[in-house]
């Protein structure tokens, strides 16, 4: 077996020199792209992930070689084999990252990623603290069945991961046509980190965007609807503690309050935004009371067939 | 666990935050009408529809209103706004000033809010949405 570097270590000089090249540019354009106490928080939390993923890389790479025992086929680590295990590395990263989107219980883990309402390459490294105890990791071990060594799953992720990190940036717009056809960009990785409606849940692919394409995910950036950052329900306060575990405060809290074994299940296993009565959010609701909404701007705008008869659709005056 | 690394990603972090605090990064970002007052909390308050907004004469502070009682209130955070919503808000007092007309609200019971707006028509509207 090579003996593999993390790619994750090797990166994380080029990680700080762009971090302070994106500082420097908001400096000139856009003070506003950072804040200071949400670039500590954003910081503190990929450092503390970085602690958690040593913690928990030894009992993760224990069980993907116990997994590798049963393997289908027997692959060597030859260049090819890197190659597509990066590919369908990538396409499990994709499974992932959409259940961490639709499942609360993986939502738990992977909203502190999302939770900062700025876009820049601090927020790539707001990382969870609570992988592990999410497993998270499951959606990785068809690989080892298949037989790709876990050393090369786990050297393709690191790499996947470097990858994610430039793409967290407002400051390049657009990529050329084809490179946006292909692979993930800042623009389409702008649109999953929106909380616009028509945004939401879209956008889910780690390094290659064909994910979405071919999964019916795909929303691209468009100019007259800049994405706005966050999370639905933004949180009041730059704390770390808040930002790692408040998910899970909340499924404790809506679990011990449920009225009974499917409203628990629920609460865990469902949609974010899931309730028992339905008075909460999910994202489908958002976006269906959006385009509700869309419909009837558009129904205001209609055209009557005689400028000066009344417009029976006009709409509402709006009081400011 | 490699103990340099860790201490200097830790040091890089420290630094790095440090950078963005020397370089005067941040900021509050200003709200100039109410309009932007309504659109900030629609965005940052899922399924609330404003009506009217009203935002304070420093641009640091705004509320809008959806109807009575209804009431979304948006404080500045770091760079960005955090919004707090109220469902049974109401308009304790609402008074001229050199300053502005002063908007005392009351968000629940005991708990008082105070915004100076300096459009006085926007003002009477927001209240009078907000406690129709």
């Amino acid at each position: 077996m090579p003996d593999l570097p993390d790619p994750v270590d090797l990166a994380i000089p080029a990680f700080v020199a762009l971090v302070l090249a994106e500082m420097l540019v908001a400096r000139i354009k856009d003070r506003s792209r950072y804040c200071p106490r949400d670039t500590l928080t954003s910081l503190m939390l990929g450092f503390g992930s970085t602690i958690a993923s040593v913690l928990a890389g030894g009992m993760v790479f224990a069980l993907a070689t116990w997994v590798h025992q049963f393997r289908l086929f027997d692959i060597s680590y030859a260049w090819y084999w890197f190659a597509l295990a990066f590919v369908l590395d990538d396409l499990a990263y994709y499974v992932f990252h959409r259940s961490a989107h639709r499942v609360r219980w993986f939502w738990a883990s992977h909203v502190i990623h999302h939770s900062s309402q700025h876009y820049n390459f601090s927020t790539a490294l707001r990382q969870t603290w609570t992988g592990f105890f999410s497993l998270g990791f499951i959606f990785r071990l068809p690989l080892f069945l298949i037989g790709f060594p876990p050393a090369m799953v786990f050297f393709c992720a690191g790499l996947n991961l470097v990858y994610q990190f430039w793409i967290h940036t407002e400051v390049i717009r657009r990529m050329p046509r084809w490179f946006e056809a292909v692979m993930n960009t800042p623009s389409h990785h702008r649109v999953h980190h929106a909380t616009n409606a028509r945004y939401l849940d879209k956008n889910y692919a780690g390094v290659f965007i064909v994910w979405d394409r071919m999964f019916g995910t795909f929303e691209p950036e468009r100019d007259d609807d800049r994405p706005r950052y966050g999370i639905v329900h933004n949180l009041p306060d730059f704390s770390i503690l808040r930002a790692a575990f408040h998910e899970w405060w909340g499924i404790a809290k809506d679990v011990w309050a449920a009225p009974g074994l499917k409203a628990r299940l629920g609460y865990m296993f469902g949609p974010p935004g899931w309730s028992h009565d339905g008075r909460r959010d999910t994202s489908e609701t958002i976006k269906a009371r959006w385009l509700a909404r869309e419909t009837r701007g558009e129904q205001w705008k209609k055209p009557t067939s005689s400028s000066s008869a009344p417009d029976p659709e006009a709409a509402p005056p709006r009081a400011a | 666990m490699n103990w340099w690394l860790t201490a200097g990603s830790l040091a890089a972090v420290l630094a790095l935050a440090g950078v963005a605090w020397l370089l005067r990064l941040g900021g509050t970002q200003r709200l100039e009408t109410g309009a932007d007052a309504i659109r900030l909390a629609e965005a940052q308050s899922s399924g609330f529809e404003g009506k009217a907004g009203v935002v304070s004469a420093n641009g640091e502070l705004a509320a809008a209103t959806g109807g009575p009682g209804e009431l979304v209130l948006l404080q500045p955070m770091g760079a960005r706004h955090r919004a707090d919503r109220f469902t049974g808000a109401r308009i304790a007092m609402l008074g001229e000033t050199v300053d502005g007309t002063v908007i005392t609200l009351q968000l629940s019971p005991g708990e008082m809010f105070r915004i100076t707006v300096s459009d006085a028509a926007a003002a009477r509207a927001f209240a009078r949405v907000l406690g129709d």
